[in-house]
């Protein structure tokens, strides 16, 4: 599968701050989840993708194209940004930034306008587009900047933390959108957050930042599979005997909330082992799955190891 | 999901990219900035001396066409035009070197009459010629005429005839002023008239001219054909009063009101992410920004310019006018380059350099009338100073003062004076303020400037 974006030895400087340090990483389509603290070079890397810093050293390419200064035109035709910062032009109309942007994309007047309408119906918004967009609230404005990112149909979407001051209703339809363009729309995503529930939710891979290094990219499950088989057990009424019986087996019981108890440390049998401890002290299962890493940990463990490595 | 709502679809549209995208950029921002009621009403306001202008380019050519008329509108034009003509420095250089020439005819014959009568001979009495270009009408009446002979003396002045004339009419002038006198020798002329030369020079190309404008071959170049010469000056004077006065002015609120927001917003609402993530490059950025405003200056100077010369042509009784002025059109053009160009540039770098427009508009008009009150504070002090240095002479203290205000030596404080400085030149006028050479290396060295500043400004948010 070739990748969207491929970077070779990408190093990028601000006089001795060193923003970018060495990237070299393939990423395939689909949606990925940018994930990193704070000052880990991920919105340097955006900026170099678009073009809008220069790269120190390295080389690299965005659906094909060499990331130099003569394909940077074609290369932003091509890709849709949503920025992390507050930002729009004073004095207009929502629907009328919608259509600025795709005309300064190269799109005739009329048209853009049309599809603004068209993309605002998609992002949920109202009546309100015919507001000046000084007066939006923070998840209005959020929809606005992801509608003006879309308008000119990306083959690329780079997502710079689109759920950020959004209320928990607004944030799922956000996501919703997002996995429908990424899955139907066959349009690749990266998106850039602090928020690892949402990469976990929606992404197919997760590539994780710190300093200015990318030390990880894998796809989200493959990221989520625990290092031994363990799996998570729901028991109806008191888990205490299931436990002990469970422990008395050799494997690991932990009890978690909502009753969830972890097991982990499962000899060969598998789960024939939990069918067989349940028959034992005589509780009824409520679920079995396959217990899976959260990305949380998954996360602090690529930062401590990061940070630790250098 | 409301009806409406189609989902999303891909657009197969394909986008036409190129060095076309300011284009997008200005008309959109024309567009916002047009919504505001008050440059409508400044815009509606500025376009009224268009008809008063226009009014005077009428009576203008009516004149033209029958001088002798004593019919409205011709016996209004008349001291119009009188008065225009008088005013040109090269029409009044002729006047007082054919006058010197006369009175100097005049002692001659008068001296020869003396000594041949003297020696006891008959002589012939002859009239002496007094020399009147200005007939017994007067100037207003549009009695102005030269003779042909005094207008070929003019035309054939030797270099050493040239520099005496030079003297004497700076003598004359200076005693029009002020009753000033300066016959001493080896004081060279004095400042105010530190450019006759080059008029007394481009005096006698107009004489030249002038020969060839006895169409009634009656050794007379009368009125009516004096103003069929200066006809294409008269018509550059007046659209260069139209440049100056009432557009100048317009110019600089229109701009203040439309140029400090359009870079210092972007800045503050970051909307240069939104620009820079499409296929727009800073130069496309900063054109389409200039265009803005340049719309919103062509709107004001160029289009009601080019207007008021058609309408004028229009107007005009004889369309041999277009023959004579077609040049003009040229110099509009290159007139609101001169005014736009700098103003644009140099508002915006204000914008640039700030976040909160109120401050950039507070910068730009501070400018404007800061550079005008020390323009007009340092030519004042210039003046006293010249008056205190002449206490002690016999001559009139004020010609100092008057010395100092046409010189124009510190015009270069004030944009709207060096500006209109430039355009005098691209208009043909000779005008007494200012250097011209110095008005175009200081306009062009703050579009450099300029430009440099907004180059930097434009890319650093984005390098953060």
């Amino acid at each position: 599968m070739e990748s969207i974006i491929s970077l070779q030895n990408v190093t990028k400087r601000y006089g001795g701050f060193l923003a970018l340090d060495d990237v070299s990483v393939e990423i395939p389509p689909g949606i990925i989840g940018l994930l990193g603290p704070n000052g880990a070079g991920k919105s340097t890397l955006i900026k170099a993708l678009l073009g809008l810093v220069k790269l120190t050293a390295g080389e690299g390419a965005i659906l094909g194209r060499r990331v130099v200064a003569e394909n940077f035109q074609e290369i932003r035709s091509q890709v849709g940004y949503m920025p992390e910062d507050d930002c729009f032009i004073e004095g207009i109309a929502g629907v009328e930034m919608v259509q600025f942007a795709a005309q300064l994309t190269g799109y005739p007047k009329l048209r853009s306008l049309q599809r603004a309408h068209e993309v605002l119906d998609f992002c949920g918004t109202g009546q309100e587009r015919y507001r000046q967009v000084e007066t939006y609230s923070t998840g209005m404005r959020q929809k606005l900047k992801f509608a003006q990112a879309i308008v000119h149909s990306p083959k690329l979407l780079i997502l710079d933390e689109p759920t950020s001051g959004l209320d928990p209703e607004e944030r799922t339809a956000m996501l919703n959108r997002i996995k429908l363009l990424g899955v139907e729309s066959s349009m690749s995503v990266m998106i850039c957050t602090h928020i690892l529930k949402d990469v976990q939710d929606i992404c197919e891979y997760a590539a994780v930042m710190v300093a200015g290094r990318l030390p990880l990219v894998q796809t989200v499950e493959k990221l989520r599979k625990p290092a031994a088989p363990s799996f998570q057990v729901r028991v109806l009424g008191d888990p205490q005997p299931f436990m002990e019986e469970v422990v008395q087996c050799g494997a690991t019981a932990v009890l978690g909330n909502q009753n969830v108890i972890t097991i982990s440390n499962i000899d060969a049998r598998g789960d024939r082992l939990i069918w067989e401890c349940a028959k034992s002290a005589q509780v009824s299962l409520q679920s079995v799955v396959p217990a899976k890493v959260s990305m949380e940990q998954v996360f602090m463990q690529v930062v401590q190891e990061a940070t630790n490595g250098r | 999901m409301g009806v409406n709502n189609l989902g999303y679809r891909r657009w197969k549209l394909i986008p036409k990219i190129g060095r076309h995208q300011w284009t997008t950029i200005t008309n959109f921002g024309v567009r916002v900035a047009w919504r505001s009621n008050w440059l409508r009403r400044i815009f509606l306001l500025a376009w009224l001396p268009i008809l008063v202008m226009g009014a005077a380019l009428f009576i203008l050519e009516q004149s033209i066409q029958d001088v002798d008329s004593d019919e409205f509108p011709m016996n209004l034009g008349r001291p119009i035009v009188s008065i225009i003509i008088m005013q040109r420095p090269e029409i009044s250089n002729i006047v007082m070197i054919t006058s010197i020439k006369k009175q100097f005819d005049t002692v001659a014959t008068q001296l020869t009459q003396g000594v041949l009568g003297s020696m006891g001979m008959d002589v012939e009495e002859e009239s002496v010629e007094q020399g009147n270009i200005v007939g017994s009408g007067g100037i207003l009446a549009g009695d102005i005429s030269f003779d042909i002979e005094d207008l070929k003396f003019v035309a054939n002045m030797s270099p050493e005839m040239l520099n005496m004339m030079f003297g004497q009419t700076t003598d004359r002038m200076m005693g029009g002023i002020g009753g000033r006198r300066r016959g001493q020798s080896g004081q060279g002329p004095p400042m105010l008239f530190k450019q006759s030369k080059h008029k007394l020079i481009r005096s006698q190309e107009v004489a030249k001219d002038l020969l060839q404008y006895d169409f009634d071959n009656s050794g007379v170049i009368e009125f009516r054909e004096l103003v069929e010469y200066l006809r294409p000056t008269i018509w550059a004077q007046i659209l260069f009063t139209f440049f100056i006065v009432p557009q100048a002015f317009s110019v600089v609120i229109v701009i203040g009101m439309v140029a400090p927001k359009l870079i210092s917003r972007d800045m503050k609402n970051r909307a240069f992410l939104l620009y820079y993530s499409r296929p727009i490059k800073p130069w496309q950025y900063l054109l389409g920004k200039c265009a803005i405003v340049w719309v919103f200056l062509i709107g004001l100077t160029t289009l009601p310019a080019l207007m008021l010369y058609c309408m004028g042509v229009a107007l005009s009784p004889s369309m041999s006018v277009l023959l004579v002025t077609w040049d003009l059109p040229v110099r509009i053009i290159l007139a609101s380059v001169v005014l736009c160009v700098p103003t644009t540039l140099f508002a915006l770098t204000l914008s640039s350099l700030t976040r909160e427009s109120i401050f950039a508009s507070f910068g730009w008009f501070a400018v404007w009338i800061m550079g005008s009150i020390a323009y007009g504070i340092m030519t004042v002090v210039e003046g006293v100073v010249r008056m205190n240095n002449n206490v002690d002479s016999d001559q009139p203290s004020f010609v100092g003062f008057v010395e100092s205000g046409l010189e124009g030596n510190w015009s270069w404080l004030s944009p709207l004076q060096t500006l209109e400085n430039l355009q005098s030149w691209v208009f043909g006028m000779d005008q007494e303020t200012g250097s011209i050479g110095l008005a175009f290396v200081l306009v062009s060295l703050v579009c450099v400037i300029c430009l440099i500043i907004l180059r930097r400004r434009i890319v650093a948010p984005i390098r953060v």
